[in-house]
């Protein structure tokens, strides 16, 4: 069969494009009625299992019982064991002023879910004014990105409730998630155990 | 298959691979949110600076190294905008009016918008004059302390700021003096770390009993 190069094939052609592109980004829109935008780095599978961690210990149980507890499916097992899947680092760059990173690895095609994520705290920022809470907070909100939820701009409209998720998160004021950060979760997918 | 079928696939192929790799995920950057004190506490450089240049996107590669791990465990080769501002008036910082710095900015506005900037006050523009809160690095290409907290533009004289932390539409000579004060007292008085407020906390054993 020849396929002949028209205004026809053309047009469904960009038509196609057109479809790829807005399946691809839809993934990303924002619920009108909770606060949340789904990420596409997200942990692919429902459960973490992860090392304790000796410096911040009570923070990394604070948050990890946050989002265990948290009216989600996801599941928490600070235990180690044998399959331990994302690990909380310590690094230092002073180069820079973030204070968390979320690290998605080894991930389907390359840029699709991961199957193993790391977090790392940037002590360079976290000597001077930030609290027990503060810290909690922001593990809490990487752990928000393993669980498929992107940053949340909401916390610039007063009127529109919080999240985990939102920029200003680290006051240590937002430390467990909320209703839009539960509804976001719920609305992604994982591999099923 | 002949060549413009061929093309035609080609074409397709393309579009869903740029789809796919548009909508990846690079790693998530996280930044501190700080009250009106410790955005003044936490920061090296408080400055009004006039933006004399920004430059073309680079890759600056960070290697972000986690402590007790013998490798770079992900390079990160971060790609960020570098822009160099004139400084007007120091409000805090050991720079003096004349001095050229520069600074990084995760991403860019066209090719990879870093969305906290975007909601914040955008991406430094030549021309604009900003209020800036920095933060000094050893590499001289400096950071903002907050992407979206961290500037304030200057606009007929007054200020504007899409982030809530401060308002908008304040003198600058009044928001200036204010600011002035403030690291003035800090100075006199060293900022103290407010302690945890106690709050309800759930059980703080993780081990878990089974899955959900």
């Amino acid at each position: 069969m020849k396929l002949k190069f028209n205004k026809k094939n053309c047009v469904v052609t960009v038509i196609s494009v057109i479809f790829v592109l807005v399946m691809s980004i839809s993934v990303f829109a924002t619920d009108t009625y909770n606060q949340y935008i789904l990420y596409g780095g997200g942990y692919a599978h429902r459960n973490a299992t992860f090392n304790n961690h000796t410096s911040y210990t009570a923070a990394l149980t604070d948050a990890a019982n946050n989002w265990y507890y948290s009216n989600t499916p996801v599941y928490m097992d600070g235990t180690g064991g044998t399959t331990i899947n994302s690990n909380l680092y310590d690094c230092i760059e002073p180069n820079e002023s973030y204070a968390g990173i979320y690290y998605p690895q080894q991930r389907e095609w390359g840029i699709g879910r991961a199957h193993a994520f790391a977090i790392y705290l940037n002590k360079s920022k976290l000597t001077y004014t930030s609290s027990m809470s503060e810290i909690s907070s922001i593990i809490a909100h990487e752990f928000g990105h393993a669980f498929c939820l992107d940053d949340n701009p909401s916390n610039f409209d007063p009127y529109k409730d919080l999240s985990i998720m939102n920029y200003g998160c680290y006051k240590g004021n937002i430390y467990k998630p909320t209703v839009n950060d539960e509804a976001g979760v719920n609305a992604a997918t994982f591999v099923p155990e | 298959m002949n060549f413009k079928k061929f093309i035609c696939l080609l074409l397709c192929l393309v579009a869903v691979v740029i789809s796919l790799v548009s909508c990846s995920s690079p790693a998530a950057y996280d930044y501190q949110s700080y009250n009106s004190d410790t955005i003044i506490v936490n920061s090296d450089w408080i400055i009004v600076g006039e933006i004399v240049k920004v430059n073309k996107p680079e890759k600056i590669n960070m290697s972000i190294k986690a402590i007790g791990v013998n490798k770079a465990v992900d390079p990160n080769y971060i790609l960020y905008t570098v822009s160099e501002i004139k400084v007007l008036e120091v409000i805090k910082g050991d720079l003096v009016v004349g001095d050229i710095i520069k600074i990084k900015q995760i991403g860019n506005e066209k090719k990879d918008p870093y969305e906290p900037i975007i909601k914040g006050n955008g991406y430094l523009k030549k021309g604009v004059k900003d209020i800036l809160f920095l933060q000094k690095t050893p590499d001289t290409l400096n950071v903002i302390l907050n992407p979206s907290q961290g500037v304030i533009e200057i606009k007929d004289n007054k200020t504007k700021s899409n982030d809530p932390l401060f308002k908008s539409d304040i003198s600058k000579d009044e928001f200036v003096n204010q600011l002035k004060e403030k690291v003035q007292y800090f100075k006199d008085n060293p900022y103290q770390v407010p302690t945890d407020a106690p709050r309800e906390t759930v059980n703080k054993d993780f081990v878990k009993p089974a899955i959900k």
